[in-house]
């Protein structure tokens, strides 16, 4: 009892963080159609970019931190630049090069990362205290207890941006109809360069988080594509249902790993996401589109 | 993208024929013998052989894919776990159960293309990109089975593989083994030329294009779709088994998701949904990694400071940047770039739309 109550614990935890990366694939999907697979990449790069600024230039934990998010934004403005909006205009709305194109991202990220840093692992100085809270019987790790916090935090803000502010409302509405925001005199390109921003600065403090928790190294991307299930459960035009399908990620991943075997939590969720993708490939949480013919 | 043909057919069995000139007839003989007297010149080292057999592989499963993704429009990205599929089911039906080289081939071919289409199942559901993510999800699934099942498939570590026999006679050197890779891919591409120009390939063609369209026009679109499954995976698988016998020592590492990706970007890098583009494809891919390879150590010489795994992150760089560049500026492919060069030595016999 206290096993399965201290992996719920720890699932939960680590769901938040999820829910967050997730939250990244949500905001890109829902402004522009797109999946963005170099995510995992970007994960990668966040939390390899936060280590070069603390060890290798030497500046302080917390102002590399925000240093890293404003460079990850502006990798996700570039990369939104180069070669995402050529390609939308060659090729239009085929999906299909649109996915290779940001595969081929995720490839010439960590291609880039054994480049440059080598792709050795690597760790953080400690942000939190290392000392775990213990509760009755539950040991609870403060960096896993700060993370989720942060996410949780982070989450709130982003549901208030999109509901409350100026920017969330063009955001929705370039979201709802790309060719009636247009007409109505948004400017959708910005819009859409924000979103990408956007999900990039999640990604990067994502990175960050979960290079804190385990250790920085190139699996990281893995790690972040495995958000993508738990975007596909919730729903990829919900942000409600990012925060679901991340907690239920999470906890599905944290049991599956603690009763039948390491490595197959991974595995699980994709195994949740087909069923899901099979009986509602909208998502728990998702609108269900017409589709055009 | 235009359907060019700058042979003016005269009626249609020469418009559907698959060598229409002499000419073609001629070159394609002179290919075929130099394919096979090329193992027999003393200046070939068994380096380029393998050459040879590793890229004959990869085209046999990357002109399934393009059957799959590029004719009929369902993206793959399992295929490199399907290759994985057939060479481990070929490797214990030779080792474990005593069968030969023929029959375990072809058992591969029939298995990977079920399970290619057990998880082409979902298409009858969802498509494009979620279908997409179905078979990302397959792969994860597949290369996990295939770690875990360590009795049956060595695990991590791997399993032996024996060579293949026929009467008596082992293709245990590389260049015998290079013949049945040769006469496999000879077939894999006439196969593959046949079903296009079918009804069948036709209906492919026509769920690419837009699968509600065809299904307006009468065509049984799911059945159609779990056969390019089925015909794209059992390619794959077939791949898998010449892979593992070409080899002595079968490992998961070979199918990486990796690998699925470079497929992916052979068919675009080449042209979908043309044979000719997933040859073209995979000789311009293959052949840069092999340069790489090749002159790696040689630049190492020059600058030491160079490590050698610099040069494998380079190598895929430069990859991903030319799948990248092929994206924006020539997103038809190789295949396209050769039409136009061609087009422009002919003499405008027909109005031809060049898009």
């Amino acid at each position: 009892m206290i096993f399965l109550l201290q992996n719920l614990i720890t699932g939960i935890m680590l769901g938040m963080v999820y829910a967050t990366l997730a939250l990244g694939f949500v905001v890109l999907h829902k402004s522009t159609g797109i999946l963005n697979f170099a995510q995992g990449g970007l994960v990668a790069m966040g939390a390899y970019i936060c280590w070069a600024l603390i060890e290798q230039v030497g500046l302080n934990s917390w102002l590399s931190i925000i240093l890293t998010l404003i460079l990850c934004f502006v990798l996700g403005l570039i990369l939104e630049r180069f070669p995402i909006r050529l390609i939308a205009k060659r090729v239009g709305g085929h999906a299909f090069a649109m996915i290779l194109a940001t595969f081929m991202l995720l490839v010439f990220f960590t291609s880039l990362i054994v480049l440059i840093w080598g792709g050795v692992w690597q760790t953080y100085p400690r942000f939190f205290p290392s000392k775990p809270i213990t509760f009755l019987t539950l040991v609870i790790s403060q960096e896993q207890c700060w993370s989720a916090v942060i996410c949780a935090g982070l989450l709130a803000i982003f549901v208030l941006l999109f509901r409350y502010t100026k920017l969330g409302l063009l955001m929705r509405g370039t979201a709802n109809d790309l060719h009636i925001a247009r007409s109505l005199g948004v400017r959708v390109n910005t819009i859409i360069a924000i979103s990408w921003g956007i999900s990039s600065a999640i990604c990067g403090l994502g990175g960050i988080l979960l290079g804190a928790i385990t250790v920085v190294n190139l699996s990281l991307s893995e790690i972040g594509l495995a958000a993508l299930p738990a975007a596909i459960v919730g729903g990829m035009n919900s942000i409600p249902g990012a925060i679901l399908g991340g907690l239920i990620m999470g906890t599905t991943i944290c049991i599956f790993d603690a009763y039948i075997g390491s490595g197959f939590g991974i595995i699980g969720s994709y195994v949740i996401m087909i069923a899901v993708l099979l009986i509602r490939p909208w998502g728990i949480l998702g609108s269900e589109k017409t589709q055009r013919v | 993208m235009l359907l060019p043909d700058t042979v003016a057919a005269g009626n249609y069995r020469q418009e559907l024929a698959i060598l229409k000139t002499s000419f073609q007839k001629g070159m394609l003989a002179i290919f075929f013998v130099l394919l096979i007297l090329l193992p027999q010149f003393p200046f070939v080292s068994d380096y380029w052989v393998r050459i040879v057999i590793n890229f004959s592989i990869t085209i046999i499963t990357v002109v399934g894919l393009n059957i799959l993704t590029g004719l009929c429009g369902q993206g793959s990205i399992a295929q490199a776990a399907f290759m994985a599929v057939g060479a481990y089911l070929s490797v214990i039906l030779t080792g474990k159960c005593g069968l030969p080289f023929w029959v375990a081939l072809p058992c591969a071919a029939v298995f990977a293309g079920t399970l290619g289409a057990f998880f082409g199942l979902s298409a009858l559901k969802v498509r494009g990109l979620y279908l997409f993510l179905v078979t990302l999800g397959a792969h994860f699934i597949i290369e996990y089975a295939i770690i875990h099942i360590p009795g049956l498939t060595g695990g991590q570590t791997g399993i032996a593989v024996s060579p293949p026999k026929l009467i008596g006679y082992a293709f245990k050197s590389l260049r015998s083994y290079y013949y049945i890779v040769i006469i496999f891919l000879i077939i894999a591409i006439f196969v593959a030329k046949n079903l296009i120009r079918t009804h069948i390939g036709r209906a492919w063609m026509a769920i690419g294009n837009k699968d509600m369209v065809a299904k307006a026009m009468g065509i049984n679109v799911y059945h159609y779709k779990l056969l390019a499954f089925f015909v794209g995976c059992a390619y794959a698988g077939v791949a898998g088994s010449l892979w593992a016998h070409s080899k002595s020592w079968l490992a998961p590492e070979d199918f990486s998701l990796m690998q699925a990706c470079w497929f992916l970007g052979m068919i675009i890098v080449g042209g979908l949904g043309t044979v000719l583009g997933s040859i073209l494809g995979t000789v311009l891919l293959l052949g840069l990694g092999e340069i790489t390879t090749y002159a790696g150590p040689a630049i190492g010489k020059v600058f030491p400071a160079l490590s050698m795994g610099i040069f494998a992150a380079s190598s895929q760089l430069v990859y991903s940047l030319i799948i990248l560049l092929f994206l924006v500026f020539e997103p038809d492919g190789l295949i396209h770039l050769w039409y136009r060069v061609r087009m422009s030595f002919k003499p405008a016999t027909r109005d031809k739309e060049i898009t």
